[in-house]
């Protein structure tokens, strides 16, 4: 269970002990530390980039001056750039024989006791009347940087910089260095190993409001050209979210608009919309390029190379060509079907055409139906008795809703003469319904 | 290439075929599948001695429930088109019945309550009809208004003698329904394994 946090307070006339004025100094510490680590999201800050020069074969490393906030809130400042010390690798005992193996460089704050000594007139021993906020650097083992996320922990919510006076280092991943474990020297530098990298200073929000009508998010610091930028601004019509690039000066080159009446804008020549990854063969996309006479758009599949296998296609000429068939509608257009039904069954529409299409009047059906050749006698004569039949169709047809009847009569002939004997069946026809687009 | 079979969920007769695809209610209506002429009429003079109960009428129609009814689909079958009420639905085909000589099976009596199967007069000494094993049974009586309808399933028990008699239901399973007299009905008898039986019945 944490304690209280306890704000100074001093009166007129109090006799100020050292702990008074320390305790005035780690209450705002404290509170800079928690706003820090809660309000923000802990990384570095600025600088601290790890920088390579080339030394024949090797490199010799140096870590620029810069700033970073450790997960307890501490500030750490490295006022000037620091050389990596090889003999300090050595002495670490981190290195394995791959000489293409990434060795995490680490950073941590420091707090130590420094001048000047404070002038007391007791004969008591000296104390440093300063805290310097130092820092120091070390190297992990290949593979380090990915235990460092589980095992470090945030300080106690009341904590201050540093956390409790247990709390491990706090490591920030610089970058990662290359080792020749035979010459002991560095070879290369990388920015991530392991799929960890640097990690910056972020920050912790549900809602981020602007106040001049305009909310940007960089990728990269600005001015660095290329970096992608979003901005979400308000203009006359609404608001729009536009993607840009940095041009170099901190300007922004737009690429896509989205605004809040609904339009989708590409700078770029091409608008695609795909219903996945670009690499996810057989997905849907929607490609609109720009071209010289004027542009085409095309719907298709996702190809290996993330191209539309282009199944529909229309140019600036208005031209449509389609991989499939058109199953649209136009005047005069006329759709088929046909086959085979037995009595009872409704007949279906031609693909495409709806019975709402028939209702409306937009369609036009016209239905051919001929029934089929009976056969040489009903399926359950009394052949001994009746061993001649004769069969044919005595009605054939559809009604209203396209349902089949069919009959056959049939005669049987008795062996032994006499009045044929009457039967009737229901049968099966052959149709075509086609329908006549008006 | 595919033919589409509507046959009865209870006793598996085929009842209608097409060669186009489609769900059941595409095929046959909302309402059901309207049928008409399953089986011909009795021969006319009916041979003396012989008695399987009121004769067809040739007039009987028929609209079969769509949940009594299933769609599947088969390899194409010229002769389950031309005649699909000698064929049953099996698993994957169409399996034909064995010949009728248009001889009926059962004798049929209808009263208000129920509908009776016995053995029939034929002029010969036919003792009573029983089945080595249990055969599924649908009966569908229809009145002359639309509504006026029954609907019953049932089971002739393998070993069990004649007569059958089932009670009628509006619907199967349902509670007891009894039909009126004085009026014209007909009646559609359909027992797994042999041909559809169709009769008109004044009661």
């Amino acid at each position: 269970m944490g304690d209280l946090i306890q704000r100074p307070r001093f009166f007129e006339g109090q006799v100020l002990a050292s702990t008074d004025l320390t305790a005035t100094i780690d209450y705002a510490r404290g509170e800079q530390a928690r706003h820090d680590r809660l309000v923000h999201e802990w990384g570095i800050v600025d600088g601290l980039q790890l920088i390579a020069t080339a030394q024949g074969g090797f490199v010799t490393v140096r870590v620029s001056a810069g700033l970073a906030i450790d997960g307890t809130g501490r500030e750490i400042v490295v006022p000037n750039d620091q050389i990596l010390d090889e003999k300090l690798f050595a002495r670490s005992n981190v290195a394995v024989g791959d000489p293409t193996a990434l060795y995490p460089v680490l950073l941590a704050g420091v707090d130590a006791a420094g001048l000047p000594v404070a002038a007391t007139r007791s004969c008591t021993a000296a104390q440093a009347s300063r805290t310097v906020e130092t820092w120091k650097l070390a190297f992990g083992a290949p593979g380090d940087e990915t235990k460092l996320a589980g095992t470090q922990t945030s300080p106690h919510v009341e904590q201050g910089a540093g956390g409790a006076v247990d709390q491990p280092r706090w490591w920030i991943v610089l970058g990662f260095v290359a080792w020749d474990p035979i010459q002991q020297r560095f070879t290369s530098i990388s920015e991530r190993a392991n799929d960890v990298g640097r990690r910056y200073v972020g920050v912790r929000a549900d809602e981020v409001t602007g106040q001049g009508g305009r909310l940007v998010l960089r990728a990269r610091m600005a001015a660095t050209k290329g970096a992608p930028i979003a901005t979400l601004a308000q203009t006359p019509a609404g608001g729009a979210l536009t993607l840009a690039l940095d041009n170099g000066t901190g300007g922004t080159v737009p690429k896509v608009v989205a605004t809040t009446d609904g339009t989708l804008e590409s700078d770029t020549g091409k608008l695609v919309l795909r219903a996945g990854a670009a690499n996810m063969i057989g997905k849907p996309m929607a490609r609109l390029d720009e071209t010289a006479a004027g542009g085409t758009f095309a719907f298709g599949l996702q190809d290996a190379s993330g191209n539309s296998s282009r199944l529909l296609e229309v140019d600036e000429q208005g031209n449509l060509t389609i991989a499939g068939i058109f199953r649209g509608l136009f005047g005069g257009a006329v759709r088929l079907a046909s086959g085979t039904a037995t009595d009872g069954v409704i007949l279906p529409l031609p693909d495409g055409i709806t019975d709402a299409q028939v209702a409306s009047g937009a369609v036009a059906l016209h239905i051919m139906v001929i029934p089929r050749a009976p056969g040489a006698a009903p399926y359950d004569a009394d052949l001994v008795h009746y061993p001649y039949w004769v069969g044919h169709a005595s009605s054939a047809g559809v009604d209203a809703l396209r349902r089949v009847f069919c009959k056959i009569q049939w005669l049987g002939f008795h062996s032994g003469g006499g009045a044929p004997h009457h039967e009737v069946l229901a049968g099966a026809v052959d149709y075509l319904v086609a329908a006549v687009v008006k | 290439m595919m033919m589409t079979i509507v046959y009865l969920n209870g006793t598996h007769h085929i009842l209608a075929a097409t060669s186009a695809s489609g769900d059941a209610a595409a095929l046959i209506g909302q309402d059901g599948l309207h049928l008409t002429s399953l089986r011909g009429v009795f021969p006319s003079p009916m041979p003396a001695n012989r008695d399987y109960g009121p004769p067809p009428s040739g007039e009987e129609r028929f609209v079969i429930p769509s949940p009594e009814l299933s769609v599947k689909q088969l390899p194409f079958d010229r002769a389950v088109i031309d005649q699909p009420y000698t064929f049953l639905a099996d698993i994957s085909t169409a399996v034909r019945l064995p010949p009728s000589t248009g001889e009926r099976l059962l004798r049929v009596q209808l009263t208000s309550d129920y509908l009776r199967l016995a053995t029939p007069v034929t002029g010969l000494v036919i003792p009573q009809i029983k089945f080595p094993v249990d055969h599924a049974v649908y009966i569908q009586i229809e009145g002359l208004a639309s509504w006026d309808r029954r609907v019953v399933r049932g089971v002739i028990q393998k070993n069990d003698d004649t007569p059958f008699d089932f009670y009628l239901t509006a619907e199967p399973g349902g509670p007891l329904a009894p039909i009126a007299t004085g009026r014209r009905y007909y009646v559609l008898i359909m027992i797994e394994g042999f041909p559809p039986d169709e009769r008109t019945i004044d009661l």
